[in-house]
């Protein structure tokens, strides 16, 4: 049954997720003000299927119970479905101009859907019946999924049996009749504390060497041994002002990213996807990450939808609208953002069936897609900030535009000075000037930047991950083979 | 009997009108067609347990990607443009009693 927004918040009053941040454990992490804006985004996926304006980018029929789910936990049937999951992307970053961090899990749902099915096939396991039922409880509860695969990694040079702390890969300490134990963590966890369970990847392809290390298995974010410590963001303790509003920027949602911290947890069998077979570790891999680099070029022209508007206003509001060079800016970032788009419509259009039937993405233009994600947010928060101008970065606060404290040698208070001398187009009121200012900010350098502009670069893996897919798909030889013929070379 | 006529949004991703203001101007020019006719109409959020005379399918852009497949309709009728009208549905009268355009 598909949750509304305020029911999800609600259970997620109901789990014992052991938060720290600062140092200490927070026991009320739901009403945080820190993490608060980051699971009123996750909301908003809930909130947007229920609306019959959003319905159809934001639900789809499961393949497993024939039920309408959020299209968050669907397994892509079709080039049509891994369209609209684009889609729905795109929509979610426009409504919140923040990661809203359910992507992860349904990317990882299709990913080790597929993976276990031909895993299943080569041993005789019965991994992909064990992910399938998970599956069914996770659509039929409407549940969000962290999926989880980054790895501290240590030592960049070693494997992971090499590192001298055997934890810096998460791996299976103990296998017992009945389950696994689980030690180790995952790293820039995105939504992590807001979702309700965590399904656990490799990160990196492996030899038998590492096969303690070759695991996923999917466990409640409240399980015996998790426990979560929270990741700063730029400017993020704007949000503990008291009535901070304008200085925020976008008041109302952002990103989150988490360190999980494994230790010694009990998997049981029902819940384990892979043990050991290290030979499939890299088709998980290669499989979550292309999802993954599809998902960008989504979420982050979305995002960038709203940067687009965000500048054309601050035009509009300095008086600047008409001037050609701000017009062509605006066109240059739309260039940029579109492109973006066209790539995650191209690698979903190109998709194909997997063995297990649900649609994978291509490869080779998925990466591209991530590749130029790597590069354009920050040619587009470039432009933005030009457009914006000095100030963006050089108002006061809120609490000054407010305050009646008398400066003037007439009277004049804090705030008369404030709006007297950062007035400008008579069109907008200096307030909205400052808000317009401020949510430029807070994606291009404040808390939202995380996601908007270091998470493009890393997220999903770096841009030299997606180098090393490329080289991999660029059918190289088959190039040659054109020009030799077109060069007469026999 | 009344004529039942549904109603399905693509989903939105980036729509160059405003679909739910189309929504409502479709419904008032239908009220004002009806009405004329002297005839019932219920226009409703398409469901799939449903079966309608019409079934109009508001997409924001050309693409008009919305999928509709599921719902049971005699006619689909897309509407891709904010100066898109379903003006198939005024053929109504001409099959009723075959008087001359209302609107």
């Amino acid at each position: 049954m598909l949750m509304t927004g305020t029911e999800y918040i609600e259970s997620l009053r109901k789990l014992n997720t052991r938060v720290y941040m600062f140092g200490e454990k927070i026991e009320n992490w739901v009403d945080h003000p820190m993490i608060k804006p980051s699971i009123n985004c996750l909301a908003v996926t809930y909130d947007l299927a229920q609306d019959p304006e959003y319905a159809d980018l934001m639900t789809a029929k499961s393949s497993i119970t024939g039920e309408k789910i959020n299209r968050f936990a669907h397994l892509h049937q079709s080039s049509e479905d891994l369209k609209k999951k684009v889609k729905m992307q795109r929509l979610c970053g426009q409504k919140t101009a923040s990661c809203f961090q359910r992507c992860v899990g349904m990317d990882a749902f299709n990913a080790v859907f597929s993976t276990t099915f031909e895993i299943d096939e080569k041993y005789g396991t019965h991994y992909h019946e064990n992910f399938v039922k998970y599956l069914k409880y996770i659509q039929e509860n409407d549940l969000v999924v962290d999926g989880a695969m980054t790895d501290p990694k240590g030592d960049r040079a070693l494997a992971p049996h090499q590192q001298k702390d055997p934890d810096l890969f998460l791996r299976i300490k103990e296998v017992r009749e009945d389950g696994i134990i689980v030690r180790g963590a995952k790293c820039h966890q995105t939504g992590s504390i807001n979702s309700h369970e965590h399904l656990i990847m490799p990160t990196i392809a492996m030899k038998e060497e590492d096969k303690a290390y070759a695991v996923s298995f999917a466990v409640e974010s409240d399980a015996e041994g998790v426990y979560m410590i929270y990741g700063r963001q730029s400017c993020d303790t704007r949000k503990m002002e008291e009535n901070a509003d304008v200085d925020l920027g976008n008041k109302q949602f952002g990103g989150q990213e988490a360190l999980v911290v494994f230790d010694d947890v009990f998997v049981p069998n029902e819940r384990v996807f892979l043990c050991g077979e290290y030979d499939f570790a890299g088709m998980m891999v290669e499989r979550f990450a292309g999802y993954h680099r599809q998902s960008y070029g989504g979420c982050k022209v979305g995002v960038g939808d709203v940067i687009i508007g965000a500048a054309a206003l601050a035009a509009d509001y300095n008086g600047a609208a008409k001037a050609s060079h701000v017009k062509d800016k605006i066109i240059e970032m739309t260039h940029l953002n579109e492109t973006l788009y066209c790539c995650g419509i191209a690698c979903s259009t190109e998709g194909y069936a997997t063995k297990a039937g649900n649609y994978q993405i291509d490869l080779l233009l998925a990466n591209v897609c991530k590749q130029n994600v790597t590069r354009y947010p920050y040619e587009i928060v470039r432009l933005a900030e030009d457009i914006a101008g000095g100030l963006m970065v050089t108002m006061p606060s809120e609490k000054d535009f407010k305050s009646d404290t008398v400066v003037g040698k007439e009277g004049e208070t804090i705030g008369d000075i404030c709006n007297k001398y950062f007035a400008a187009a008579p069109t907008c009121s200096t307030e909205d000037r400052m808000r317009i200012l401020r949510l430029l900010e807070n994606i291009c350098l404040g808390s939202s930047a995380v996601g908007y502009r270091t998470e493009s670069l890393h997220g999903a893996g770096s841009p030299q991950a997606q180098r090393i897919m490329i080289a991999r798909q660029g059918n190289i030889s088959e190039k040659k083979e054109l020009a030799k013929a077109i060069a007469g070379i026999k | 009997m009344d004529i039942l006529i549904g109603i399905k949004f693509c989903g939105g991703c980036n729509p160059r009108y405003d679909r739910k203001l189309k929504k409502e101007e479709i419904e008032n020019k239908l009220f004002t067609f009806f009405k004329a006719l002297k005839t019932q109409f219920n226009i409703e959020h398409a469901r799939e347990d449903a079966h309608y005379k019409y079934l109009i399918v508001i997409g924001g852009c050309s693409t008009c990607c919305a999928s509709y497949d599921q719902y049971k309709a005699d006619k689909v009728i897309k509407i891709k443009d904010i100066s898109d009208m379903p003006i198939e549905i005024y053929s109504f009268q001409e099959e009723q009693n075959g008087v001359e355009e209302i609107l």
